[in-house]
């Protein structure tokens, strides 16, 4: 099934939204469809939080529509959002009250969540046996999976998590990512996580949204995204005067050569061209003292969709 | 509905669950209950006092008769009197040669004998009784007197001295009648001669009385009943009304509180149904308390209410109200109404502990009434539909002081500007008879809050008749009340809760949560 046959779960219709001169979103649009999970990538400060909490009604949009499970967050709130869980930035509580509670009473604001479901909830995340802690004693790991048990409290079909593997241990990131998946792909929800970390992305996600100065850049399916970075070959040429061989090379291979070192050069070619080149180094009476294949990485990928110069964590 | 019942549910389930709420109920019960209790003993111990009868008097004057030494310095009354009518006077006088100590042993010598000889001690106690100890009084004032002036050496006798004995003698003889005998009549005309007691009081209370049996509290406050009705009377007519002790022209309203108040003042003579010195001190002790805890009772609703939205948006709790299918008008009114369902909590519970400890102390039929005047009757309130209205009442002050700190709470997002505001604004409520003392009478001090909140006093403008304390009376614990009438106090308010609503409402409702 692709997903032009699905009805989405979310649509994110030319979204803007400004904070005094600054536009922090900027007519973004993008769906989400049942059964995926979605990633929303960007570096800090990019929009992701923003666009997150214009989702959860913390923020209302300038510009734009917002549709959950069908029904328009403008008019139909109660209904948009009775199908939507989350956590935005950090999980917060009532501090003074135990986990239990605090589902307790988020269950008494949706309709049909029993205590079973609440103790479910909590087993699932691995709260069971501090359940009934106060949750200011929770560690920052803790209270993440707290908040997943929130946001998974009332079966909601979408599910938005911002940054949730902050403060989770490796343990705590495998754990969340195999619910997020079982949830998505065996349950149906339509999950989105967003992240500024590429290589969670990588292991989590069906499809990417990458986002920056609050302009959604691309959204591709991380297989696109995977051969892309396969796909894209260059090679590194080791010569004792890299110069000359630039040189040598300029003609034929003119905007192709980058990195020149002391020692190297690196050409953007595909197998096919490897002979080609290298006999046009040698006739034009450079020597060669080794080819090596450049992989490219998902970072590399990222870094040419944002435009480069940016800082990933 | 159900969504702001469960919202509603949320948040009492919240605030329960805060230890500075309980501390605070507990202090504010504590106060309740105890404040009436305490002063209850301060008042006891001052009003205790003895039965003055035959046994007191007679050792008295064994005492009297030890102090004097030689019992044939005595004379008796009679013997006074005999001497004086043949003009042999001057034997008195020189013979006995008393100094200042022993003349007024003499002088209270001779009393208690003609007490112990002509007094009815079982038919008219005589500590007890306003008629049988004012006339005792003046007995020995007019005795002591003519003792007095008889010790003037012969010679020096002039026609001043004359009167004065003159009206001396008349004035004892006035009071033996009314002493010994009971006798109104006498008792007037001493009043109007001496002039120490009002003439139309000792009229009023003569008729009554007739018996001469009521006691002095309750002729006290008969009498001075009667002198806040004159007082009242004669403002009418000059058409001038008290205030912060200063004179000013009556308006409308006042003019009929005055009638009003009069009214009152008149039924409650005429059927005997003024506040008993112990009904003053009941409604005064559970006032007492009652205020005392109301002033903790603000304190909470500033804390939780200052608190409200700004502590769940600086710990981010806030969020999960957000994300929830919740519109925030709903989380909104939740939010007001658990506030409000506090503020009730806490009065009901002042309420009810003050009341308990006052009826433990003073028994629950002590609490006076409330006189009031409708269609140029007066009506009486029983005390448990006045004390509920009185409640009621009490609360819009409450609820306004509570939409104030919950108002700058939604503005600020800050906690401690939010409950620091407010704190002040509740400890300045008092502060307009002030600004009046400092400034004088201006126009814009009629428009601070302060001038409007106490509402009970101008819904209950007769609450000093009925044994209540004013705030000149009592500072904070007092009910304050100033000329603003009713109609702007409560117009005003409503504006004021109006404009907080309105900027709580927008400040939570519309912006963007961060």
């Amino acid at each position: 099934m692709t997903s032009s046959e699905r009805k989405p779960a979310l649509q994110i219709q030319n979204v803007t939204k400004t904070f005094g001169r600054k536009t922090a979103v900027d007519n973004v649009s993008f769906e989400l469809y049942p059964g995926e999970v979605f990633g929303f990538l960007g570096p800090n400060g990019a929009g992701k939080t923003t666009i997150i909490k214009m989702i959860m009604g913390f923020f209302r949009p300038d510009e734009g529509t917002i549709i959950i499970n069908g029904y328009n967050r403008k008019t139909h709130y109660e209904a948009a959002m009775s199908s939507i869980g989350g956590i935005v930035e950090n999980p917060e509580m009532y501090n003074t009250l135990s986990a239990r509670l605090n589902l307790k009473m988020y269950a008494r604001l949706h309709k049909g969540v029993t205590p079973e479901r609440i103790n479910e909830v909590l087993e699932l995340v691995g709260l069971s046996e501090r359940a009934d802690d106060p949750v200011k004693k929770y560690s920052l790991g803790m209270k993440q999976r707290i908040g997943l048990a929130q946001a998974m409290l009332h079966h909601p079909n979408v599910l938005i998590l911002d940054e949730p593997t902050n403060g989770l241990d490796p343990a705590g990131i495998h754990q969340l990512r195999d619910i997020l998946k079982k949830l998505a792909h065996e349950e149906g929800v339509a999950v989105m996580v967003s992240s500024h970390l590429l290589s969670e992305m990588q292991l989590m996600c069906d499809r990417i949204g990458i986002i920056n100065h609050g302009k959604l850049l691309q959204i591709c399916s991380i297989d696109d995204l995977m051969h892309r970075a396969q796909t894209s070959s260059a090679y590194r040429i080791k010569t004792s005067d890299p110069a000359k061989a630039k040189e040598i090379l300029s003609e034929a291979y003119k905007n192709r050569i980058s990195n020149v070192g002391s020692d190297t050069l690196d050409i953007e070619i595909d197998e096919t061209q490897i002979n080609e080149c290298v006999r046009t180094l040698v006739s034009g009476g450079s020597d060669i003292l080794g080819v090596q294949k450049i992989e490219s990485s998902l970072e590399d990928v990222f870094l040419e969709i944002t435009g480069g110069g940016i800082q990933i964590e | 509905m159900s969504k702001i019942f469960a919202l509603y549910h949320n948040e009492m389930t919240k605030l329960s669950r805060k230890l500075s709420v309980w501390i605070l109920v507990t202090l504010m019960t504590v106060t309740a209950f105890f404040a009436p209790i305490l002063q209850h003993r301060e008042l006891s111990e001052e009003t205790l006092s003895e039965p003055y009868g035959k046994t007191e008097i007679t050792k008295a004057r064994d005492t009297e008769k030890n102090n004097l030494g030689d019992p044939n310095r005595y004379v008796e009354h009679t013997t006074l009197r005999f001497t004086l009518q043949n003009t042999t006077a001057e034997l008195f006088a020189t013979r006995l040669n008393l100094d200042e100590e022993m003349l007024h042993s003499y002088v209270m010598l001779s009393c208690y004998n003609a007490m112990l000889a002509n007094y009815d001690f079982d038919k008219y106690p005589l500590k007890d009784t306003y008629l049988s100890s004012y006339a005792y009084l003046q007995y020995t004032t007019s005795y002591s007197s003519v003792c007095r002036l008889n010790t003037e050496p012969f010679g020096k006798r002039d026609s001043q001295w004359f009167q004065a004995y003159t009206s001396a003698t008349e004035s004892l003889d006035l009071a033996k009648e009314a002493l010994f005998s009971h006798d109104f009549a006498s008792l007037e005309a001493l009043s109007e001669k001496t002039d120490f007691f009002n003439k139309n009081i000792v009229h009023q209370l003569a008729k009554l009385d007739p018996e001469g049996k009521m006691t002095i509290e309750d002729a006290e406050r008969i009498a001075n009943a009667i002198l806040l009705r004159d007082d009242y009377m004669s403002n009418l007519q000059m058409g001038v009304y008290k205030e912060n002790n200063s004179y000013r022209p009556l308006n409308a309203e006042k003019r009929r509180q005055l009638e009003d108040s009069i009214k009152i003042l008149n039924y409650q003579i005429e059927n005997n149904a003024l506040p008993t010195n112990m009904t003053s001190h009941a409604t005064q002790a559970r006032q007492f308390g009652q205020r005392g805890a109301r002033f903790l009772l603000i304190i909470m609703l500033v804390i939780i209410a200052g608190s409200s939205i700004s502590q769940e948006m600086a710990t981010g709790s806030i969020k999960s109200l957000i994300i929830a299918p919740v519109k925030r008008w709903k989380i909104f009114t939740s939010k007001l109404l658990a506030l409000i369902t506090w503020t009730l909590f806490g009065s009901i519970l002042i309420t009810a502990f003050s009341t308990i400890s006052t009826g433990m102390c003073y028994g629950f039929s002590s609490l006076s009434p409330y006189y009031y005047c409708s269609g140029g009757k007066v009506n009486v309130m029983p005390n448990y539909i006045f004390t509920f209205l009185f409640f009621l009442v009490d609360n819009i002050s409450l609820f306004v002081y509570l939409l104030g700190a919950f108002t700058i709470s939604c503005l600020t997002k800050n906690t401690g500007i939010a409950v620091g505001v407010s704190t002040g604004f509740a400890v300045t409520s008092g502060l307009s008879p002030l600004l009046i003392e400092i400034f004088g009478r201006q126009r814009w001090i009629d428009f601070l809050p302060s001038s409007h909140m106490d509402l009970v006093g101008k819904i209950f403008p007769y609450l000093n008749l009925c044994g209540y304390s004013g705030s000149d009376e009592s500072g904070l614990f007092g009910i304050s009340s100033n000329s603003l009438p009713l109609s702007f106090s409560l117009c005003y308010l409503a504006i004021l809760a109006f404009i907080l609503l309105f900027i709580a409402y927008d400040g939570f409702i519309r912006k963007d949560i961060q």
